[in-house]
C-alpha cells in the first residue's frame, strides 16, 4: 500500500487518482478539525473543499521527506483561522485565561467515584454536548490530541506553538471540558 | 505531593507520560487520597470515551466527487489560461543551460583572474564552498553540455563581469559581501541623499543565498558590489518536488500564520523559497525576460525604523524623477493584519518593471 507521501509525489506528477485517494483518506479528519473550530456544518464542508483545493495547488511545497498528515492538517487549521478572521474581523482564537479562571472557582477534587454517576456511554454524550461550548482554541487542541491521536510534538508543529505550550493547553482544555460537563450534569440532576 | 499538584500531573499519568520520579510521588499521594483516585478514574474514563465522543461522521458522501470536480475544473481553467495548477515551470530557451555551463567554465578556468578583475577595491567577496566534489560533478556535467552546444564564447560574454558559481545537492555556498561603508550602492534607497542607508546594513555580512534543495542547480551572480542592471540572477531547478517551503511564521499563542507574497502578476513564477535568518526569501522569475526577482519578508521592528518606507506617492514621485537613479533594490513596509513587515526586492529588472511590481505585492497567508 502506498504511503501518503508517495501519493503526494504522484499528485505532483499529475496523477489525479492519487489525489482522490488522499481526499478519501483525509476528508473526515480535515472536516473534523474545521467543524470543531467553526462549529457550522455547511461552512465546515465548504472550507474542507477549499482546503483540498489548496492542497492540490500547493502540493509542490510539500516536503516528501516529512509526514503528509501534519502538513494537510496545518493547512486545515490555517484555512479555518483565516476564514474566522474574515468573518469576525477580529481574531478570537487565543486561549482565554479568564474563561479558565471562571471554571476554576470550584474545587476539582471534591468528587466521588465517577462510576457511581457516569456510565461510559453517558459520559461520552456529555462530552459531545459540551465540546462545542468550549472556546475554539480548546476545541481544536482536543480534536488534534484525542481524535487525531497526534502527540504533543506533532500538535506543536501543526499549530506552530511549542511542545511545552501544547501540554499546558491540553491540560487546560481538558479541565475546562470537565467543568462544563459536570455543570451540565448538575443541572440535569446527575450531581456528583 | 498535595491534591493541587497531583491534579496537575494526573493527565500525563493516565497517558503514561509522567516521569518515573513524579509517578512515584503521585502514586504515594493516591494511596492516601480517595478524591484524587477518583479523579484518576474519571480521567481514564474520559480518555476511553473521548475519541468516540468526538467522532464526526456526517460528512456528505458526495464530498470526494465534488472536490475532484472542482480540481478538474480548476485544472481545465488553468490550462486554458496557460496557468498550471501545480508548480509552474518557467519556460527557458534551449541555450539557457549551455550559457550557464559556459559561465561555469569561464569561472572555473579563470577564477583567480576574475576575482581580481571583477570586484572593485572596496568590496571583497568571501566564498566558502563545501562539498566541492559534488560541485565539480555539476561543473563537469555543465561543461559537457556546453561543449556539445558549442556556444561557449558568445553567451558567456552576455554575463559580462558576473562571477558565477554552481550549487549542487548538499552544498551550502555562502557569499558574504563585506562591502565597506564607502562601497557603492550596497543598499541604496530612493531618497538616500537625505537618509544614509541603515547603519546595520553597513559592514554586515549579507548572505545572498543559502540553498538546501537537493538536485537544485543554481547560478547566482555574486557581483554584490554593484547589483547593477547587468547582474542577472538565474535559477534552474531540476526537480520541482524537491522544493522546500518556508514562510514567515507569526506566532502569537494560537494566532499563528505564515505569510507569503500574493497577487503577483502571472508572469512571475515562484522558483524557490529560502529561509535566511529572520527573513524568508522568495525567488521569482519573470517568464518573458527570464530575469529573477529576489523578494524577502521579515517582521518589521523598530530597530529597522530608519529603513525607508515607500508609500505609493513615493514610488510615483521617484518614478517621475530623473535626477536620481532608481535603485535595483527596493524596501517597502507592508502592513498585514495590523502588523508591519519589511519587504525587500532585489532584481535586475528594469526600474519601470520593478516599480510596477512593487505596487502589486500584497501579503497573504500561505
Amino acid at each position: 500500500m502506498m504511503s501518503d507521501e508517495m501519493l503526494a509525489s504522484q499528485v505532483l506528477e499529475g496523477d489525479l487518482c492519487a489525489f482522490e485517494e488522499l481526499v478519501n483518506k483525509y476528508k473526515k479528519s480535515v472536516f473534523a478539525i474545521i467543524y470543531r473550530i467553526i462549529g457550522q456544518y455547511q461552512e465546515a464542508e465548504d472550507l474542507s473543499q477549499e482546503v483540498f483545493l489548496t492542497v492540490y495547488e500547493k502540493i509542490y511545497q510539500f516536503d516528501v521527506s516529512k509526514k503528509f498528515a501534519p502538513w494537510i492538517h496545518r493547512i486545515a487549521v490555517n484555512t479555518t483561522i483565516s476564514a474566522l478572521r474574515k468573518k469576525k474581523k477580529v481574531m478570537n482564537l487565543s486561549f482565554d485565561e479568564t474563561y479558565i479562571q471562571t471554571l476554576d472557582n470550584s474545587p476539582v477534587n471534591s468528587m466521588g467515584d465517577p462510576h457511581q454517576y457516569y456510565e461510559r456511554k453517558e459520559l461520552g454524550a456529555f462530552i459531545n454536548e459540551v465540546i462545542m461550548d468550549l472556546p475554539e482554541s480548546y476545541r481544536v487542541i482536543i480534536t488534534l490530541r484525542y481524535q487525531m491521536d497526534y502527540n504533543n510534538g506533532e500538535i506543536a508543529e501543526i499549530l506552530g506553538i511549542s511542545k511545552e505550550n501544547v501540554e499546558v493547553k491540553v491540560h487546560r482544555a481538558r479541565k475546562a471540558m470537565r467543568k462544563l460537563y459536570m455543570q451540565k450534569a448538575e443541572r440535569k440532576g446527575d450531581t456528583i | 505531593m498535595n491534591c493541587q499538584q497531583a491534579e496537575n500531573h494526573i493527565y500525563q499519568y493516565c497517558e503514561a507520560n509522567l516521569s518515573p520520579e513524579l509517578c512515584l510521588l503521585l502514586e504515594e499521594h493516591l494511596k492516601t487520597c480517595e478524591n484524587c483516585r477518583n479523579l484518576v478514574e474519571l480521567t481514564r474514563m474520559e480518555n476511553a470515551v473521548l475519541k468516540d465522543a468526538l467522532a464526526l461522521d456526517y460528512l456528505d458522501d458526495n464530498f470526494t466527487r465534488r472536490v475532484m470536480n472542482a480540481v478538474s475544473a480548476r485544472s481545465m481553467a488553468s490550462t486554458m489560461d496557460q496557468k498550471p495548477v501545480s508548480k509552474p515551470r518557467a519556460k527557458r530557451p534551449y541555450w539557457y543551460l549551455a550559457t550557464a555551463a559556459a559561465i561555469v567554465l569561464l569561472f572555473t578556468a579563470f577564477a583567480p583572474g576574475i576575482y581580481n578583475n571583477l570586484f572593485n577595491q572596496d568590496s571583497q567577496m568571501d566564498v566558502a564552498i563545501k562539498d566541492t566534489a559534488r560541485n565539480q560533478e555539476t561543473v563537469d556535467k555543465a561543461l559537457e553540455i556546453a561543449r556539445q552546444e558549442n556556444e561557449l564564447t558568445g553567451d558567456a560574454a552576455q554575463f559580462g563581469s558576473a562571477a558565477i558559481q554552481s550549487f549542487d545537492a548538499g552544498t551550502v555556498t555562502e557569499y558574504t559581501d563585506n562591502a565597506s561603508s564607502t562601497g557603492t550602492n550596497e543598499t541604496q534607497h530612493y531618497n538616500n541623499q537625505n537618509n544614509s542607508p541603515a547603519s546595520t546594513d553597513q559592514n554586515a555580512p549579507v548572505q545572498i543565498a543559502m540553498i538546501d534543495a537537493p538536485n537544485a542547480e543554481i547560478l547566482q551572480d555574486t557581483n554584490g558590489n554593484t547589483r547593477s542592471a547587468d547582474s542577472s540572477v538565474a535559477f534552474k531547478t531540476a526537480s520541482p518536488n524537491r522544493y522546500r517551503s518556508y514562510a514567515v511564521s507569526v506566532t502569537d499563542s494560537m494566532e499563528d500564520y505564515s505569510l507569503m507574497p500574493v497577487d503577483l502578476p502571472n508572469n512571475y513564477v515562484l522558483e524557490k523559497s529560502l529561509n535566511a535568518d529572520s527573513a524568508v526569501v522568495y525567488i521569482y522569475s519573470e517568464i518573458n525576460s527570464n530575469q529573477a526577482v529576489e523578494l524577502s519578508i521579515e517582521p518589521y521592528t523598530t530597530a529597522t525604523s530608519d529603513i525607508l518606507t515607500l508609500a505609493e506617492s513615493d514610488i510615483n514621485s521617484a518614478k517621475e524623477s530623473t535626477a536620481q537613479p532608481l535603485p535595483q533594490q527596493l524596501e517597502v513596509i507592508i502592513e498585514y493584519e495590523n502588523t508591519k513587515y519589511l519587504v525587500k526586492l532585489k532584481s535586475s529588472l528594469s526600474n519601470e518593471e520593478l516599480l510596477k511590481l512593487v505596487k502589486e505585492i500584497h501579503l497573504g497567508e500561505q
